[in-house]
């Protein structure tokens, strides 16, 4: 037989092997990766200085990467550690370092860090930086100024925030008398549900925005159930000792669903609160939220 | 000068004879139409991410373009003894590193010119797919955005000419043109990590020394480096557009000048 003959069965012999291994060597890879996880975070000045002149791109690669693993984490519905969302703050503090005028980690820090981790504050850390770099932007003060009213209970700062928004372009024409009303503290709910429905209403990513339907949703329920319990108020002079009693008296047909999977009670001090406390299952929740 | 005219006139047409031109070209054309793909994993600042793409893209073909056919067409014709040929003529040294280096910047501004064009397509196509009210983008700034990455691949041509002007292979050149290029890229952001004395970084003395010679030496490229600027469309500061080609037409000039000097005094073999 001629060595040209031998080439060939060799190089079929080859190819075979080469597909058969296949599945092998990518579970060796997929273990490796599963190990690897989300990857690392650099201090920015050793991301600048290794980046050269490609600081923005690096910050739009840094970006997808942080966004890709937790659009992940949202579609399969798996929890994200307390860890990963550390990562995810980190990640997002070295990509607004790179470039501090890039919009969407701040969309992403606020819509992940302050309404699914419970981090408000770390959520408006990255923000200020927004503030101070998109000068020309509204949306970041208001979302500073919303976190620090809803997430934080400081009305006042938060106020002051709205009033920093409400001096820029473009900036939504009710600011003004919103911040005026966090800063007399009133209608906590009714508030809640106006900025809410301007983050919906600006939301690009229909995963986010998803996540405050269900929120709007949420409190627009808890709004019908407050100013049932008023109205309860008003007719009996007394506070009711639980929703099924608004239900018995025919303020109201049935206590509604809680999106959440909760169910709606009447606290102490007389406010409505779920048993989800406005979070999913297996998700931690807003710690200092008080609604 | 009529020497200097045809010598650049041949140095440039050896650039786009040369074939590692046409595999630049592919590749930024390749990033290009990836931009408009890419640009969908982002949310609102579209713009920004394909502005940053394409200006990349064209910084990073140009240096590509700049550092390989450069150093090939320069210190090649030392390497391969083809500056016989020309040094046996009419010309002087002085005006054979000028005709070079001046073909080297034709080569430049027309592939910067051809990429700018091609590279405004997608971040155009990119502002009419998702108008953010939240952006600001002038095109303006994104063209001198462009006309400076032209600049900062001469100023590199002509480090290049100095440095082929002092070493006999092109391989040579090629490797401390690159470290020039990565010095010149970083030194501004070392010097300012010097100069904001960042916790828990030492720096000696002697350090420091070394820092603030290699700052001053060395090109600083981060001045041409308008990327960002152009994203945001944020202003540029005034006297900005004077000043920083300014200490281009000196350094270049330094470069092309000690370069003519040493080619001069230079006894080939």
């Amino acid at each position: 037989m001629s060595p040209k003959w031998y080439a060939t069965v060799l190089l079929f012999v080859l190819t075979v092997c080469y597909a058969l291994q296949f599945p092998w060597f990518e579970a060796a890879r997929k273990n490796v990766r599963n190990v690897e996880s989300k990857g690392i975070t650099l201090p920015p000045e050793i991301v600048k200085l290794m980046s050269l002149e490609y600081n923005a791109i690096s910050a739009d690669f840094f970006y997808v990467r942080a966004s890709q693993f937790f659009g992940g984490k949202v579609l399969t519905k798996s929890a994200a550690t307390q860890d990963d969302w550390e990562w995810l703050y980190r990640n997002l503090d070295v990509i607004t370092e790179l470039d501090p005028y890039f919009e969407d980690p701040y969309y992403l820090g606020n819509a992940y860090l302050a309404w699914i981790a419970g981090m408000p504050e770390k959520a408006n850390a990255l923000l200020v930086k927004g503030v101070r770099a998109r000068e020309w932007d509204w949306m970041m003060p208001f979302f500073v100024g919303f976190n620090k009213y809803y997430f934080l209970n400081k009305h006042q700062e938060g106020g002051d925030y709205l009033l920093i928004a409400s001096k820029r372009p473009g900036a939504w024409k009710a600011l003004p008398t919103l911040a005026a009303r966090l800063h007399y503290n009133e209608g906590r709910t009714e508030n809640a549900l106006a900025f809410l429905i301007t983050f919906w209403e600006s939301e690009p990513d229909a995963r986010i925005k998803r996540n405050y339907e269900v929120r709007i949703d949420a409190l627009k329920k808890i709004l019908s159930l407050e100013k049932a319990v008023s109205r309860y108020k008003k007719k009996t002079g007394r506070s009711p000792q639980n929703l099924k009693v608004l239900v018995q008296t025919g303020i109201i047909e049935k206590i509604p669903d809680d999106p959440y999977g909760g169910v709606f009670y009447v606290d102490k001090d007389g406010s409505i609160k779920s048993s989800s406390k406005l979070a999913f299952a297996g998700r931690p929740h807003g710690k200092s939220r008080k609604k | 000068m009529s020497g200097i005219i045809s010598l650049a006139h041949i140095t440039l047409k050896e650039g786009i004879r040369n074939r590692a031109l046409f595999g630049i070209f592919i590749l930024a054309l390749l990033m290009f139409a990836a931009t408009i793909a890419l640009v969908n994993l982002f949310m609102r600042d579209i713009v920004k991410v394909a502005v940053d793409l394409s200006l990349s893209t064209i910084s990073f073909a140009g240096l590509l373009m700049v550092v390989f056919i450069g150093t090939s067409l320069l210190a090649k014709d030392i390497d391969k003894r083809t500056i016989y040929m020309v040094i046996s003529r009419p010309v002087s040294r002085t005006q054979y590193v000028i005709g070079k280096y001046l073909g080297l910047c034709f080569l430049v501004v027309v592939a910067v010119l051809l990429l700018g064009i091609v590279s405004s397509l997608p971040v155009y196509i990119s502002s009419i797919m998702y108008k953010n009210p939240q952006a600001v983008f002038s095109w303006k700034i994104y063209f001198i955005a462009i006309v400076f990455i032209a600049l900062k691949l001469m100023l590199i041509a002509s480090v290049i000419v100095f440095f082929s002007s002092i070493t006999s292979t092109s391989f040579i050149s090629l490797v401390l043109t690159i470290a020039a290029y990565l010095i010149g890229s970083t030194n501004e952001t070392v010097k300012g990590i010097l100069d904001s004395k960042m916790e828990g970084v030492e720096i000696t003395p002697p350090m420091a020394f070394i820092i603030k010679g290699v700052y001053y030496v060395f090109p600083n490229l981060s001045a041409f480096d308008l990327k960002l600027q152009a994203a945001h469309g944020l202003a540029l500061a005034e006297g900005y557009l004077l000043s920083v080609p300014l200490y281009w037409l000196l350094y270049t000039g330094i470069m092309i000048t000690a370069g003519s000097l040493i080619m001069e005094r230079r006894e080939f073999p």
